[in-house]
């Protein structure tokens, strides 16, 4: 039987996986996942959440495409939500780690045209999920946050 | 040895060109200091690209070992962007505490002190610049040249000249990065306009960076470490002459000592200064026959109040404190949009503009970086969009980020001040720093800025709106004026020589005298001043 850190790793493993499937397209390496794990264990703020966190964090761990569905959303009305917070972790750890684990960000010369193209494309896509995300997830927000202040004055 | 015996607190930019200076002479000189060191640069062959994959676990070095560099959504204050190899320059020991009001100080106990964190500007003061120092611009500009031979700095005569008087030993400058190179050329065809509508100029920052191998250090290997700390030591730091000082057998250095006052007799005259170890332990007495403080404006001033707060309780208010106000212009190059950048290229800026104003001491100072190797998680979550899609939005545009450092001026005003309070439970006094800005700053930086962004559009750089981020106060790090040299013998004061009004055989070598602050980074003229000094003892 699993001790409770050790699950509480293997839930980490996971999440690492989807979020790394989301942002590079490829599972995430074990080292990838040993850093991801190894700062959750250093840093209280990965921790910390409301209920809205755990509601956000539940539905982007499911899948990468509703990793970036969650992601939206909070990119816009939940920017200091656990979700981004983690999201960011995984970035740096990435961009700090060799492009063998699947981020690499250096680009061939093209031309500003196609750049612009493909930019206001990217752009229609995240509306449109933005919108879609806002449809669960307003309401859901909302709903804690009402809750959240009747708990605060009583 | 048959000269004098100094006593200098600090290992900073003044406290070690003061003390080459004073060695030189043969004088025996005791340096006294917090010092916490760097360690040794890893693999320093590598380029920053190629640790990602020398390394076998490259993440402490990017991000510190208990990840403290990630910067989080929601992180509070200002982001300095300091790498966790120069954690230690911020490293401060126990017992020092300070208050502030309208200024955020930042303070470094560091071998080499804040400066081991520079970018590397040297801007000599021009003699309208320095028209409100008690001497004149000649014994200064001696004092430049000594100091560009001893630490080498790049540069060329070029439109920025106008504003930073030429000096001897100018190396050639740096190669240009691609970016750079296309600010340079769109500059040139725009040049005559910008002079005459904006009267503002772009040229080559003076940066203490090596071109070629000089006294026994590389030239730049464009590496692309720069903000990770130069492991080739090519850009010049403090404790490169810090080292060089420890050559000479009438020097000693004394780590692991933060002093906290100087004791003085009935005559004013010191006797001795008090230290704490840094580890901890009881303080111990070091006999003084002159002293010079040298620990930076803010902290030469606490063991200065400090010191009179212990033999009287008094606590003088010291008004004039100065900071240079910092405005980050981030700007869009739009002929670079899709292009690739340079990892291995020099990091900090290499071009610089400048403002002409009505007084010429009101010149406005910038300093043009183009982005190639910093971390860009902080950039992506800063935008309104999913990681993903900001992380490809700044792939493309990461070659045609740049950042203008808008620099102003600053003037003693009795509205920012420097004083202590008694500590808790009778330990040591606390530092109380506060800072008003001057009245009409805010349209002096509305000016400024438009002026910048209307530069940068001529140039074909467009200015995101809402991204001029005005830094706090006490962010540039260049502070000064609190005991201001004055010709006139008053108390609070010191001579032209930075020999204080009130202890004859005290002096002070760093920002703390300076009366007037120009807009450009101080270090090079603090060095300077400090040669200037010290080759009078």
């Amino acid at each position: 039987m699993n001790s409770p850190a050790q699950s509480e790793n293997a839930s980490l493993g996971r999440e690492c996986d989807v979020f790394c499937c989301y942002l590079t397209g490829q599972p995430a390496t074990s080292f990838l996942m040993e850093k991801y794990v190894a700062a959750h264990a250093r840093d209280a703020r990965y921790q910390q959440q409301t209920g809205f966190d755990r509601v956000l964090l539940q539905m982007a761990c499911i899948h990468p495409a509703l990793a970036q569905l969650a992601d939206s959303y909070a990119s816009v009305c939940a920017r200091t939500s656990l979700l981004r917070k983690k999201l960011v972790l995984l970035v740096a750890i990435l961009e700090s780690s060799a492009p063998a684990h699947g981020f690499t960000q250096q680009i061939t010369d093209t031309p500003a045209a196609s750049v612009i193209l493909r930019m206001a494309g990217r752009g229609m896509l995240f509306a449109l999920r933005l919108v879609l995300a806002a449809i669960v997830l307003l309401p859901v927000q909302f709903l804690f946050a009402v809750g959240r202040g009747r708990e605060e004055r009583a | 040895v048959s000269g004098r015996r100094l006593t200098i607190v600090g290992s900073g930019p003044s406290a070690v060109h003061f003390a080459l200076t004073a060695l030189r002479k043969g004088h025996a000189v005791d340096m006294l200091d917090v010092g916490y060191e760097k360690a040794a640069p890893v693999n320093p062959g590598d380029s920053l690209e190629q640790l990602k994959t020398s390394l076998p676990d490259p993440t402490p070095f990017f991000l510190g070992e208990d990840f403290q560099s990630v910067l989080l959504p929601g992180a509070k204050g200002e982001y300095y962007g300091i790498p966790p190899g120069k954690d230690y320059v911020f490293r401060a020991p126990e017992g020092f505490a300070v208050q502030s009001r309208g200024f955020t100080p930042l303070f470094s106990f560091a071998a080499g002190g804040l400066a081991e964190t520079w970018t590397a500007g040297c801007y000599p003061f021009n003699a309208a610049e320095i028209s409100d120092f008690p001497f004149a611009f000649e014994d200064l500009a001696a004092a430049y040249d000594e100091v560009a031979q001893r630490i080498g700095i790049t540069g060329e005569a070029d439109d920025l000249a106008r504003f930073y008087p030429l000096h001897a030993h100018l190396m050639e400058p740096l190669r240009l990065d691609r970016h750079s190179a296309a600010l340079m050329a769109q500059y040139a065809q725009r040049r005559t306009a910008l002079h005459a509508e904006l009267k503002l100029h772009v040229g080559r920052t003076r940066v203490a960076t090596l071109s070629r191998d000089y006294a026994g250090r590389k030239a730049c290997s464009y590496l692309g470490r720069c903000l990770w700390g130069c492991p080739t030591l090519s850009l010049y730091t403090p404790s490169v002459t810090l080292s060089e000082c420890r050559q000479f057998p009438n020097f000693r250095y004394l780590p692991g000592q933060r002093v906290t006052h100087f004791r003085f007799d009935s005559s004013s005259r010191i006797q001795a200064v008090v230290a704490v170890p840094r580890t901890g332990g009881g303080a111990q007495e070091y006999p003084v026959e002159t002293l010079v403080l040298a620990a930076g404006t803010l902290c030469s001033t606490k063991i200065f109040l400090d010191s009179l707060f212990k033999d009287s309780r008094e606590t003088p208010v010291l008004r004039g404190l100065m900071d240079n106000r910092q405005i980050l212009v981030p700007f869009l190059n739009l002929r670079l949009i899709g292009a690739r950048w340079e990892l291995e290229s020099y990091q900090y800026h290499l071009l610089g503009l400048g403002i002409e104003m009505e007084d010429p001491r009101h010149y406005v100072h910038g300093q043009i970086t183009t982005l190639k190797t910093a971390m860009t998680h902080p950039i992506l979550q800063s935008l309104p969009l999913d990681l993903k899609t900001a992380s490809f939005v700044v792939k493309y545009l990461h070659a045609a980020l740049g950042i203008v450092n808008v620099n102003h001026h600053d003037t003693p005003r009795p509205e920012s001040f420097v004083t202590v309070e008694a500590g808790a439970t009778g330990g040591e006094p606390k530092l109380l720093v506060q800072y008003a800005p001057p009245v009409g700053e805010a349209a002096f930086m509305a000016r400024s800025v438009g002026t910048v962004k209307k530069a940068l559009l001529r140039m074909g750089c467009i200015v995101p709106p809402g991204m001029a981020h005005v830094r706090p106060m006490g962010a540039s790090a260049h502070y000064a004026g609190t005991l201001p040299m004055s010709r006139e013998k008053k108390p609070l004061t010191t001579s032209p020589l930075g020999q204080s009004h009130d202890f004859e055989n005290l002096y002070f070598a760093d920002g703390t005298t300076f009366p007037f602050l120009p807009a450009k980074n101080i270090t090079f003229s603090l060095m300077a001043n400090a040669v200037r000094i010290a080759s009078t003892l």
